[in-house]
C-alpha cells in the first residue's frame, strides 16, 4: 500500500479515461489494469441534444465511471491561463465532488508543454482554496521546488510531451528531483509509451505513472493494461531491492578459484 | 428578453430570469454539470439568486474522458 493524498492505494497506475475505441474496451482496460485512480475532465454539454452519447462523455460516461467505484481525478487539460484553469477546478470540484485537481495550464501548442509561470500561480490560488493540487509540470528541479513551497505534496512531472509516447526524455532531471524532494509523492505524468517506460520511474524512486494513450491506443489496450500492471510491480519491488552501482570495469560473475590450469598463464 | 451566449450559441430568455430559470428552459435535468457566468463558476447554492443579463456567457460542463 501507499499514500496518495488522503488515499491508501495499492496500484501506482494513475489511469485516463479518454482514447479508448469503445466505452467497454475503456471499462475492461482500467479494470485489467488494476488502477484506482482515473483522470477525467469537463467540457461543454451540447445544450438540446438527448443526454449526452456516451462516446460524447456526458451523463452515461460518468454512470460508467462511477459504477466502477475508482478515485476520480479531474483535470483541467485545454486550459491556457490561470483563470480558466481555477475556473475548471471550481466547476470540476462540484461535479465530481472531490478536491482533488490535476493541474494543466498549457504554454505551448506544439508540445502542450506546460506554462510553469502560470501553473505556479493557479496552484498557489488553488492550495488557498482547499484543492489537492497535482500539477503537471516539466522536469525542472527550480519550479519542483517553487510548487512544493506553494504547498504541493504531489508533483506531476513529464517524461516527454503528452501522447508522444517517448518515454522518459530526461532520466537525469527526474533522477535529481527524486533525490532533492524525498518526501514529495512523485508520479510521471506523460509520454509514456512502453512498459519499461513505467518501470524506469519507478526504478528511480517514483512513486507512480499517470498515462493514457498508451494503453488507449494499444492494438489491444485489455492486453496492455495489463501489461503496465506487471511492469510498474516490477520497478517497484526493483527500487526496493536496490539496484547494483552501475560501473565500467567488467567484473567476472563466475567465480575464479579454481580455474583450470588451461585458463592460467 | 435577453440574449446571452450560452456555451458559444446564441439563446433568449425571459428579461429577469435567474440560472434556476435558465436551468429550467434549457431542460438541463437531472446530469451532472457545472455553471460558469463570465469566465467566474457559480456554485449550485447561488443558482436561485444568481440573475442573467443581456450579453451574458454561459458556460455548462459535463463530465467527459479525460488524461
Amino acid at each position: 500500500m501507499w499514500q496518495l493524498a488522503d488515499k491508501q492505494l495499492s496500484s501506482r497506475l494513475l489511469i485516463g479515461s479518454a482514447l479508448y475505441p469503445s466505452p467497454d474496451i475503456m471499462q475492461k482496460a482500467i479494470t485489467a489494469s488494476g488502477s484506482e485512480v482515473v483522470t477525467v475532465s469537463l467540457r461543454r454539454q451540447n445544450i438540446g441534444s438527448a443526454k449526452g452519447a456516451m462516446n460524447d462523455g456526458g451523463h452515461d460516461f460518468w454512470q460508467l465511471l462511477q459504477n466502477l467505484n475508482l478515485n476520480i481525478l479531474p483535470n483541467t487539460a485545454g486550459c491556457h491561463s490561470v483563470k480558466e484553469a481555477v475556473t475548471t477546478a471550481q466547476m470540476a470540484r462540484e461535479v465530481f465532488g472531490t478536491n482533488w485537481i490535476k493541474l494543466e495550464v498549457i504554454g505551448d501548442e506544439y508540445n502542450l508543454q506546460p506554462d510553469p509561470f502560470a501553473l505556479l500561480e493557479a496552484t498557489k490560488e488553488l492550495i488557498s482554496q482547499g484543492f489537492e493540487v497535482f500539477p503537471y509540470c516539466t522536469d525542472d528541479l527550480v519550479l519542483c521546488q517553487k510548487l512544493v513551497e506553494a504547498g504541493c505534496k504531489i508533483l506531476m512531472p513529464w517524461g516527454s510531451p503528452i501522447g508522444t509516447g517517448k518515454g522518459l526524455l530526461n532520466p537525469y532531471a527526474l533522477k535529481n528531483i527524486r533525490e532533492r524532494l524525498p518526501g514529495i509523492t512523485l508520479i510521471v505524468d506523460a509520454g509514456i509509451g512502453l512498459p519499461s517506460h513505467a518501470a524506469q520511474a519507478l526504478e528511480m524512486g517514483y512513486d507512480g505513472v499517470l498515462l493514457n494513450t498508451a494503453v488507449a491506443q494499444a492494438a489491444n489496450p485489455i492486453k496492455m493494461a495489463e501489461a503496465f500492471k506487471h511492469a510498474l510491480l516490477a520497478g517497484r519491488e526493483g527500487f526496493e531491492a536496490g539496484a547494483i552501482k552501475e560501473r565500467n570495469l567488467a567484473k567476472p560473475s563466475t567465480p575464479t578459484i579454481g580455474t583450470p590450469f588451461w585458463h592460467q598463464s | 428578453m435577453i440574449t446571452l451566449q450560452l456555451n458559444g450559441e446564441n439563446k433568449t430568455l425571459r428579461a429577469g430570469s435567474s440560472i434556476i430559470d435558465a436551468i429550467n428552459d434549457w431542460q438541463l435535468g437531472e446530469q451532472s454539470f457545472a455553471i460558469a457566468l463570465n469566465e467566474e463558476f457559480i456554485p449550485k447554492s447561488s443558482y436561485d439568486n444568481t440573475s442573467l443579463q443581456d450579453g451574458d456567457r454561459v458556460e455548462v460542463l459535463i463530465p467527459m474522458q479525460g488524461g
